[in-house]
């Protein structure tokens, strides 16, 4: 589902930038008021951190949950993979402050090594996913032509693929690991950063400064890191905060459909799908990863809502 | 100020929106207490209140029962085979009469003589003829369908070669009189009547047959009987009146049915009907059954439960247990590097708690297996039993050398789709075999991927369990330490002599002696060659509603998950 | 216009069969016959020849792809489902009226949360209207699917008894399916209004509607809501369209027999006919709904054409 909201923001964008009405502030044919775009989008971020409590919050949320799983290790009460079947399904106790699993492991130690998967499972595909996606909207916007035309027909291939099926069909055929999870699902929601990228360069191309620089002998690569990528950043900042907790979540449901993080390890998906048999006896094994979740990916959620707000060029005052 | 009012008024929309979809059922719903089994639930509205509720995970493929190796639970029901299996509680098994009444074998072995049961009425109104046994058998070799029980048959003289379309008629099968009929075996094949016994083995009725197959334009692999209640008939104890795909099926009671005029059958039911759901997830299951929404709970479905309904007051009574013949093992691979060691494969067994893994797991409904064997399978006897022992599986890993800085890395294999207590015992072996330095790697891949490595003999050990299609050692030995077998089923066995002599006891006639080589074999397999890890021998545990009185729950034959349902009852 | 769409039609066409390709091969690439799969445990390894023979599963997947491609797009057959024996149009036919009530009512439900919410944080930016609307929707989006169905399943099934837990015969069954599926989607809905809302509300013909005196109710209902709901519509459009593909998990967890548990299943058992008609029968779909997405923003703005 919130791989629709995805595609849509993304249309939603490419279209405003093609569309280049007047507020925008690229209209300026200004190279130096295009450098300096990126600093003011931090001092954006920076004033809407300050009025905005909500997504401040999640940001500390973000962190500390960041902190967590990095030090896990240290701070984990219990040993999360020791198995104890005797003391399998309780409730919380003094010992295991939120009872334990199947197996009689400690959920609260389960927890805190879960988030390592969790997080990496939101991150990396998101950063996999946006790499490809800038490359290519960059190649297809530069080139155009046919290789434009094929670029953007595979972004349509892509975005018309079923991404749930898609993400178990590759599973199926590399096998299950985290690895896997990282492929499946990254490989086809490129498109949209494709998108973005490709308007964004198309607009800019246009331009009389770029126009200048590129018949002076200006480097490609100095264009494009100079002039074209600063201009991105706000929109992958807002794409990268939609991306992390529906990816997070596909796991979830991977997982729900057997091709999720793979045990001993665990994600929180994997949690709470293992221990929902358990609602009636030991709800808390259940709930507990669930909640975790639920405010993990509803801070990213906020803190997305929070950025889109300073940063997305049309919405400022 | 308008301001105020506008926001608040937007906020009574969402709420009246939120509350018109959530709300505006209750006029209709009927208050109802939480007790759980109150038969009169909304979501069997519209179904008599006779009918039986039972809810399966998966729709089935088909309700031809000759097209299918596993989708058992309709055809039981609907369908009647010449024989059948029976096994008491103390485990006995025997064959006896069914659709046909009695039997002759010939001093050779070699033929069989069947009189069927007359006046047995299909649920079309056809009586049933030895016609209709010729063409079941016909039907099912039919090189123009895809049946594939043809083990069933395949022994009978001239079945394999009609099959591959070498000949055009079976010679083996001759009907003798509309009563009568014969089947000729190559050779003395003992366990050919528990064969007959299978679903598989059902008989159609001709004329029935022939119009489903008109149905679908004289296509025969798209037939229609199997797939549209109409044309699905048979002469069980029940009829298929609907099917929605991948909701329900129901089935009615026949009143002809041939068992109630026979005494020593007869099983007087007010169960009228059944309805058989399809849900995909096990805890919207359990929160039926709780609910009243269904009247029998497998729980396979949900072994977790197991010590929760036994503890429950009133449904503690309610929780059957019957025996299945199957056994729960290990396979370990003969040829992968480490467990080509026998030190190491002596180790594995004795490092596995079974005992822990059975009380916590499975709530102790069983009892460990030290055998391939289960109770109840002719031939079945009681081998010594492997000991918990870790020291000494530590000795024995030592001795093979192995230690803490030289650990042996194995790969678990395991279907995503399998059981969740499939993957509860692999983590938990996972734990035990670090102790014998074996570093232990679940591996999941899908349920395809997993049948296409095991039967490329690619996998280091899987967990899984085999129950008898047909009372015979033969069903168990052979499926796994045959020539034919030995890869496909993962193990890579390659103890020669064991795999000629297992072919050998297929065809021996004294029985005594035949018994005594597979207890000989068994022996060899378990303790010498230590491929095979036996866990457990579990037993099938159902929850029955209330209302369902488990005195009459009694499953004809356990070794399929599935089961007939006529001789069940509700309380008065 | 007419000959941007019809280019655009023409383009699915190939994308459809790259999509069918893809899957093709993967399935290929594959380990895994589909009738040992199919059939189960129990199966003799001389059926699983035969019947591999039989069905021409042993020729080289470019050949069955061929031939696959040539009966649906000459014949229009998608063939029989290995696991059914059943014709694949029949099977998806007769699960697709219950993926249609499933998603209509929960993009009722996505439209009756989504839009109201958006409308209130919008009006109300920034103050605690905003944020409990916005929390209300965005937890909607923040939740494993099939844990909140277990929840609500639990809560109003089983609890409170109010609702049944699972089927889809009455319109009954249907509610908690669709607050599930409609909850989780109406967070995008509410997100997009906010937004469209807030920025037409910042347009001079508001700022000139305010000054001349009409009221704050007016204002926001006649022009900026109007003005606003364009992109609105558009996300309906393509999300209803996604909905209609099928939603495996809601499925699976309240035994809605619908397009999306049919296809995972058929994935489960290698069922490739079955898979393929079903995957073709919901990427079309979803290219519609994309279609139409983007045919209503280069309506609304000709220079745009992705």
């Amino acid at each position: 589902m919130t791989n629709f909201e995805k595609d849509q923001y993304q249309r939603d964008l490419a279209a405003r930038i093609n569309a280049a009405d007047g507020n925008y502030q690229y209209t300026e044919d200004n190279a130096l008021a295009e450098i300096s775009e990126l600093d003011t989008t931090w001092q954006r971020i920076k004033n809407m951190l300050k009025s905005n409590k909500v997504a401040m919050v999640s940001l500390i949320v973000i962190i500390a949950i960041i902190l967590i799983a990095v030090f896990a290790p240290l701070i984990i009460p219990c040993d999360p993979y020791e198995i104890d079947l005797p003391n399998r399904i309780k409730g919380p106790t003094a010992e295991h402050l939120l009872g334990t699993d199947e197996f009689g492991r400690d959920i609260l130690s389960r927890l805190m090594m879960g988030s390592r998967v969790s997080l990496v499972v939101g991150l990396v595909p998101t950063i996999i996913s946006m790499g490809i996606g800038i490359v290519l909207g960059l190649v297809a916007g530069f080139s155009g032509g046919k290789v434009d035309f094929i670029i953007m027909r595979l972004a349509d291939v892509c975005l018309a693929f079923p991404s749930i099926l898609f993400a178990m069909l590759v599973s199926y055929t590399i096998g299950q690991n985290l690895l896997t999870i990282f492929v499946a699902l990254s490989i086809i929601s490129w498109a949209g950063t494709a998108r973005i990228v490709r308007a964004q360069t198309l607009q800019l191309k246009e331009k009389e400064f770029v126009e200048a620089a590129i018949s002076i002998g200006v480097k490609k690569r100095t264009i494009i890191f100079k002039h074209i990528l600063p201009n991105c950043v706000p929109h992958l900042i807002v794409l990268f905060t939609m991306h992390v907790p529906s990816n997070i979540l596909s796991e979830s449901s991977l997982s729900f459909l057997g091709v999720g993080a793979q045990p001993p390890s665990t994600s929180w998906g994997l949690m709470v799908f293992k221990m929902k048999e358990f609602l009636a006896s030991q709800p808390v094994g259940t709930l507990a990863p669930g909640i975790a979740l639920l405010i993990m990916v509803l801070a990213f959620n906020f803190l997305g809502d929070g950025l889109r707000d300073a940063i997305d060029p049309t919405l400022k005052d | 100020m308008s301001k105020k009012i506008i926001a608040l008024l937007l906020v009574m929309v969402m709420v009246l929106g939120l509350a018109a979809c959530g709300g505006s059922d209750e006029g209709t719903t009927t208050s109802e207490s939480n007790s759980g089994n109150n038969t009169e639930k909304t979501f069997t509205d519209g179904y008599p209140q006779n009918y039986l509720r039972y809810v399966n995970s998966e729709d089935p493929s088909t309700l031809d029962v000759m097209l299918t190796t596993g989708d058992y639970m309709v055809p039981l029901n609907i369908y009647d085979t010449l024989v059948e299996s029976t096994c008491d509680d103390e485990g006995n098994a025997s064959i006896s009469p069914a659709l046909a009444e009695s039997w002759t074998v010939s001093d050779d072995g070699l033929t069989y003589t069947f009189t069927l049961r007359k006046g047995v009425l299909f649920h079309n109104g056809e009586e049933l003829k030895a016609s209709d046994v010729e063409y079941s058998v016909y039907r099912m070799m039919d090189p123009e369908r895809d049946c594939v029980n043809t083990d069933v048959y395949d022994m009978i003289v001239g079945a394999s070669e009609y099959l591959n379309g070498e000949a055009d008629s079976i010679e083996g099968l001759k009907v003798i009189d509309d009563y009568t009929f014969s089947y000729t075996l190559e050779q003395p094949y003992a366990p050919f009547l528990s064969n007959l016994a299978v679903p598989g083995g059902a008989i159609y009725n001709q004329k029935a047959c022939d119009l489903a197959d008109e149905a679908a334009g004289g296509v025969k692999t798209d037939s229609k009987f199997g797939v549209e209640p109409e044309y699905t008939i048979g002469t069980g104890p029940f009829q298929v009146t609907e099917w929605v795909t991948n909701d329900h099926i129901t089935l009615v009671r026949n009143n002809n049915y041939w068992k109630d005029s026979v005494p020593e059958y007869a099983a007087p039911s007010t169960v009228e009907g059944i309805v058989l759901f399809t849900v995909g997830d096990s805890s919207t299951m359990k929160m039926m059954f709780d609910n009243g929404d269904i009247d029998i709970f497998d729980l396979d479905n949900c072994r977790e439960a197991i010590g929760t309904y036994r503890a429950d007051a009133t449904l503690g009574s309610q929780v059957v247990e019957t025996t299945r013949l199957g056994t729960y093992y290990y396979c370990l691979n003969q040829q992968v590097e480490g467990l080509d060691n026998v030190l190491v494969r002596k180790a594995i067994q004795r490092v596995i708690d079974r005992q822990a893994l059975l009380d916590s797991l499975y709530y102790g409904t069983g009892i460990i297996a030290n055998s391939i064997l289960a109770p109840g399978v002719v031939g079945y006897s009681q081998l010594p039993e492997i000991e918990y022992d870790v020291a000494a599986a530590q000795d024995l890993m030592t001795q093979a050398g192995y230690s803490e800085s030289n650990m042996l890395h194995l790969e678990i294999s395991q279907s995503s789709t399998a059981s969740s207590t499939t993957l509860n015992i692999n983590e938990a072996v996972q734990q035990m075999l670090k102790q014998i330095y074996i570093d232990a790697e679940i591996v999941q891949v899908d349920d395809a991927t997993w049948s296409s490595v095991r039967s490329q003999g690619g996998m280091d050990m899987y967990q899984t369990s085999w129950s008898a299609d047909f009372n015979d050692p033969d069903n168990f030995i052979y499926t796994f330490f045959s020539h034919a077998n030995a890869v496909k089923r993962g193990f890579n066995y390659n103890n020669e002599e064991v795999m000629d002599k297992v072919e050998e006891a297929r065809f021996m006639t004294d029985t005594e002696a035949r018994l005594k080589l597979y207890s000989e074999l068994e022996e060899q397999i378990v303790y010498e060659d230590a491929v095979w890890v036996p866990l457990f021998h579990l037993q099938h545990v159902f929850v029955l509603s209330t209302r369902v009185n488990p005195e009459t729950f009694t499953p004809n034959w356990a070794g399929w998950s599935s089961m007939c349902f006529y001789t069940l009852n509700f309380n008065k | 216009m007419f000959k941007y769409i019809l280019k655009r039609l023409l383009i699915c066409i190939p994308v459809l069969i790259t999509v069918v390709l893809i899957i093709f091969w993967m399935l290929n690439v594959l380990p895994g016959n589909p009738i040992e799969q199919m059939m189960g445990e129990k199966l003799k390894p001389d059926v699983v020849e035969r019947l591999t023979e039989k069905w021409g599963l042993n020729d080289p997947w470019i050949v069955r792809f061929g031939r696959y491609i040539r009966d649906v797009f000459l014949h229009g057959d998608f063939g029989d489902s290995y696991k059914k024996n059943r014709p694949v149009i029949d099977l998806i036919s007769e699960s697709f009226p219950n993926t249609v009530k499933l998603a209509v009512s929960a993009a009722l439900v996505a439209w009756l949360v989504g839009i109201p919410a958006g409308i209130v944080s919008a009006v109300k930016k920034n103050t605690i209207f905003d944020r409990l609307c916005m929390g209300f929707a965005l937890c909607g989006i923040s939740m494993p699917v099939f844990w909140a169905a277990m929840l609500l399943q639990f809560i109003f099934g089983y609890k409170l008894n109010l609702l049944p837990i699972s089927g889809y015969t009455t319109w009954k069954h249907m509610i908690l399916p669709a607050i599930v599926l409609g909850w989780s989607s109406s967070g995008s809905i509410a997100r997009l209004t906010r937004s469209n809302l807030l920025e037409a509300m910042r347009n001079d013909y508001i700022r000139t509607a305010r000054a001349k005196g009409l009221n704050e109710g007016g204002v926001i209902y006649k022009h900026a809501l109007k003005n606003s709901m364009m992109p609105v519509v558009t996300t309906m459009a393509i999300q209803f369209a996604g909905l209609l593909s099928g939603a495996t998990i809601t499925e699976t967890v309240f035994g809605i027999g619908g397009i999306g548990r049919l296809t995972v299943n058929a994935l489960q058992t290698r069922d490739i006919p079955l898979l393929q008609g079903s995957i073709i029968f919901s990427t079309a779909l979803i290219m519609i709904g994309n279609l139409v997405a983007d045919i209503m923003y280069s309506f609304l703005d000709p220079r745009v054409r992705v």
